[in-house]
């Protein structure tokens, strides 16, 4: 054993770390070298007096990371004027039209999601899905956190953001998804209180007797919305005006909500019109698995 | 703060919890804060390294892990390589700039945070005189009592590897001390 692999191997020992064959010969190699001994005493010395060199960080550290972390609000130009957006590193919290000013908007946010909100600046997809959204294009993944949000909250707005752009549901079919079949005024709440509305899109529930029924923003945005994203208004009052709620196909007998993807590409020919489900199974059809129309 | 508690934390972050950001800086600061000061030869860009780390912590945490990420991560070794990361891009970006008001501000500095132990001052103040890579190995040896294993995690360096290195460094630090009749 010689002095510097001995040395190296010193460190180690010491605090115990590592203790074997080698290690004996290092011990027996330290009884015999002084110069080692030494540097083994100058270790101790310094691992001694090191800890004391932990300095303490200046204070005012911890309230300058809570700033920094808190959540961002921005405000950008829309198709429906100035929204106000917020946003943490997981995505967009909240969206707003109606705040004239900032500080309306961070005690709404504050009041909504628990957490304070300071001034930032939006990053660009985030903005940009935003303005998409609202303009009615589809968006397949939105840039959404629901965080602060109560669980039933979540679940009702997970399950929401499933309707496929241009298609429509019944509040009572979000109840049934959700597995509470009875909680049609509590999603009808949800929806009134969706916090990232257009993103995830509560335009796209309304009542089972046709129409846009309420919308947080009015009925009139209801259906711009749902118009941009390809549901003709003339279609809607139609159906509502002449009592059709499900529409049913003569070749395959299937029948779906009238906006399923499936059931606009029926033929006009093939196409069926039914008034409720038991209408729709005395004529011999069965319910869609993609829009899944409710029973009564 | 255990492995386990790490994990808990770095889940709590994930989830949302500022909180629990408001326990991992109380935890680390001064530790982070320390490695950061001596990584960057004591200026005050200290501070804002440390405080940068800490956010970035948060960010990744909550935006970027998945839940199963944050449930293995060994936050320790994790927040030592973001000070590390964002020290060394500060001295690289320091290095374009003129070298004399940076020094000034350095010595400005010392006196603020030099330590009332006679030892632990010629310590540090040998410390000053090392290479970077040199003091950064006894911090994290001796300030932090890292294990080998812990500084090959920090560092990217092999156990094998480090022994050299932190032999040397030792060496060197005990020859700068010696020279200076104040030392140990």
């Amino acid at each position: 054993m010689d002095c510097n692999e001995a040395r190296q191997q010193l460190d180690q020992i010491r605090t115990g770390e590592a203790y074997d064959k080698a290690s004996r010969a290092v011990v027996e190699h330290l009884e015999v070298c002084a110069a080692c001994r030494e540097e083994a005493a100058f270790m101790g010395h310094l691992a001694a007096a090191s800890p004391k060199l932990i300095l303490t960080a200046p204070a005012g550290l911890m309230e300058e990371v809570m700033i920094r972390i808190a959540d961002r609000y921005d405000v950008i130009d829309t198709d429906f004027g100035p929204a106000h957006v917020g946003f943490t590193p997981k995505g967009i919290s909240a969206v707003k039209l109606d705040v004239a000013e900032d500080g309306a908007f961070e005690s709404f946010y504050k009041d909504r999601l628990g957490r304070s909100v300071v001034r930032g600046s939006l990053p660009e997809t985030y903005a940009l899905a935003v303005r998409r959204a609202i303009r009615g294009e589809k968006i397949a993944q939105p840039p959404v956190t629901l965080e602060g949000l109560t669980e039933f909250e979540q679940t009702v707005l997970v399950h929401l953001a499933r309707i496929p752009s241009g298609e429509v549901r019944p509040y009572a079919w979000l109840a049934r998804e959700v597995g509470r079949p009875k909680a049609v005024r509590a999603v009808g709440t949800v929806m009134a209180r969706n916090p990232v509305p257009f993103l995830v899109p509560c335009h796209r529930l309304v009542p089972s007797t046709g129409g846009v029924g309420n919308y947080y923003y009015g009925p009139e945005m209801k259906w711009t919305l749902l118009e941009r994203e390809g549901i003709p208004r003339e279609d809607l009052a139609n159906w509502k005006q002449r009592g059709v709620r499900y529409i049913g196909s003569r070749t395959t007998g299937i029948y779906c909500y009238p906006t399923c993807r499936d059931a606009r590409r029926i033929k006009r020919e093939h196409r069926l019109e039914f008034s409720s489900t038991e209408d729709a199974t005395n004529g011999g059809c069965r319910p869609c698995k993609n829009c899944r129309p409710l029973s009564a | 703060m255990t492995q386990e508690e790490g994990r808990c934390i770095a889940l709590e972050i994930h989830r949302g919890n500022r909180g629990a950001v408001a326990n991992l800086v109380a935890a680390y600061k001064d530790r982070l804060f320390t490695y950061a000061f001596h990584m960057l030869g004591g200026s005050d860009d200290a501070l804002d390294v440390t405080q940068e780390a800490f956010v970035k912590a948060y960010e990744t945490l909550s935006g970027k892990y998945d839940s199963e990420r944050c449930r293995t991560l060994e936050i320790r070794p994790w927040l030592y390589r973001i000070v590390r990361n964002l020290a060394l891009n500060r001295l690289r970006s320091r290095k374009r700039m003129t070298g004399a008001v940076e020094r000034m501000k350095d010595d400005l500095q010392e006196q603020a945070f030099v330590p009332q132990n006679d030892q632990a001052r010629a310590i540090r103040k040998a410390l000053e005189r090392l290479g970077r890579e040199s003091r950064e190995l006894i911090i994290l040896r001796f300030i932090e009592q890292y294990t080998y294993a812990d500084i090959a995690a920090v560092t990217g360096s092999s156990e094998s590897a480090l022994r050299g290195k932190v032999y040397r460094a030792l060496r060197r630090l005990r020859k700068i001390m010696e020279d200076d009749p104040s030392g140990l």
